[in-house]
């Protein structure tokens, strides 16, 4: 099984999360998987380990989803990271996507659930287009076969 | 489960390091991380408790140019390997792509390689899959120790398909046998992805063609 995101949908799904990001005034707005794969974002801060946070992000936020499922609550719709200067709101979205807001001093987690609420409802209908095989049959996949998919900086000394 | 973006030319896939505590796992990934060229690598996470052990999993993102045009990413994830910590590995195997079993050759490690075999069958089957439909390679480590199991009797306890999967005597501290599960297990997760990718059917959107065969 696969996810495929073509360029129109992951536009459509970028510019509403540009909106979330000016109207929350966040300072960064990702759509992952369960995987902690980054399906869309947008940001003003420059994050130099962006897949570090959205792997432990997820992590954290299904974990956190199996603890509401273990002590009998069908799901906590949203969870708060409240920080002194930099805050995370995360929410559930369609297709078991989760929704992370990192936002500021210069916003609220009122403003910010406000918004993101609306913009998990406005990205549902996009969110349920991310599509398995069919969307990229055909799709010309070509593997160089002249290379190992990893390389190391120095090869080992040879011993024995 | 692999992600394709079209927008961003990028294919990601997860394989996840799993097997019995102590096994080599996170040992693994740190040699990776230490061996591979620069460029093709993102930052270690690495969550354990104080005495080393996996907490909750290790995550180091990978980078090729495999496939040609796009930029594919490899995740990779280990599990913690102590029984008590299975829904924490439940949670890391949703949407696996492939696998590395890193088992222990000491002797005394039998039982656990094979419950921990076992352990992943179930919740792979859990998770309404199989071992059968994912890619997977083995490691057989540590074979530095002078107490270990020889490979062929390893084989009959964890390598009992009619057809055998690749398997790799390691030595994961001095990186050994790491880059060879890394690169067979990410050439197997290739070619099931364009395996699937071709037994798919119906129209395709123009801006995801690049080129028809
Ligand atoms: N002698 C020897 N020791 C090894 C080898 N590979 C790993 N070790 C050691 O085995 C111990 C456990 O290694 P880890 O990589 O932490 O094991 P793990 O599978 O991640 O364990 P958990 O996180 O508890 O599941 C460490 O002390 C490693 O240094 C090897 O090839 N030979
Ligand atoms: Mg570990």
């Amino acid at each position: 099984m696969y996810y495929s995101m073509t360029r129109e949908l992951s536009e459509k799904i970028e510019t509403l999360l540009s909106d979330l990001l000016v109207r929350a005034e966040a300072d960064a707005v990702f759509l992952c998987d369960r995987g902690g794969n980054i399906m869309a974002q947008k940001t003003t801060e420059h994050y130099v380990h962006e897949e570090n946070i959205a792997a432990l992000a997820a992590g954290s936020f299904f974990a956190t989803r199996e603890l509401a499922r273990l002590i009998g609550e069908p799901e906590f719709k949203y969870i708060f990271h409240r920080g002194d200067r930099t805050s995370i709101y995360m929410q559930h979205t369609p297709l078991d996507m989760l929704l992370m807001v990192v936002f500021g001093k210069a916003s609220n987690p009122g403003i910010v659930r406000l918004y993101a609420e609306e913009t998990v409802r406005s990205l549902a209908p996009h969110i349920e287009k991310i599509a398995g095989p069919d969307e990229t049959v055909g799709l010309n996949i070509e593997i160089d076969r002249s290379q190992e998919p990893f390389k190391r900086a120095t090869e080992p000394e040879k011993t024995g | 489960m692999a992600f394709v973006n079209m927008a961003r030319k990028e294919i990601a896939f997860k394989i996840v390091y799993y097997g019995p505590a102590l096994g080599g796992k996170t040992t693994n990934l740190e040699q990776i991380h230490g061996a591979i060229q620069p460029e093709s690598r993102g930052e270690l996470t690495i969550l354990s408790t104080r005495q080393d052990r996996t907490l909750f999993f290790d995550f180091l993102p990978l980078r090729s140019d495999i496939i040609r045009g796009f930029s594919s990413k490899f995740q990779l994830y280990t599990v913690p390997g102590q029984t008590i910590y299975n829904e924490t590995r439940k949670l890391v195997l949703r949407h696996v792509d492939g696998i590395v079993f890193v088992a222990d050759s000491q002797w005394e490690k039998m039982e656990d390689n094979t419950l921990s075999f076992q352990n992943m069958q179930d919740n792979l089957r859990e998770q309404n899959t199989s071992i059968d439909q994912i890619p997977y390679a083995l490691q057989y480590n540590k074979r530095d120790l002078p107490n270990i199991a020889p490979v062929h009797y390893m084989d009959f306890l964890l390598n009992r398909r009619r057809v055998r999967v690749p398997r790799f005597e390691s030595i994961a501290i001095e990186c050994r046998g790491v880059f060879e599960a890394l690169n067979t297990v990410s050439r197997m997760v290739l070619a099931a992805f364009i395996r699937e990718h071709r037994l798919g059917h119906g129209e395709l959107p123009e801006d995801v063609c690049i080129s028809k065969e």
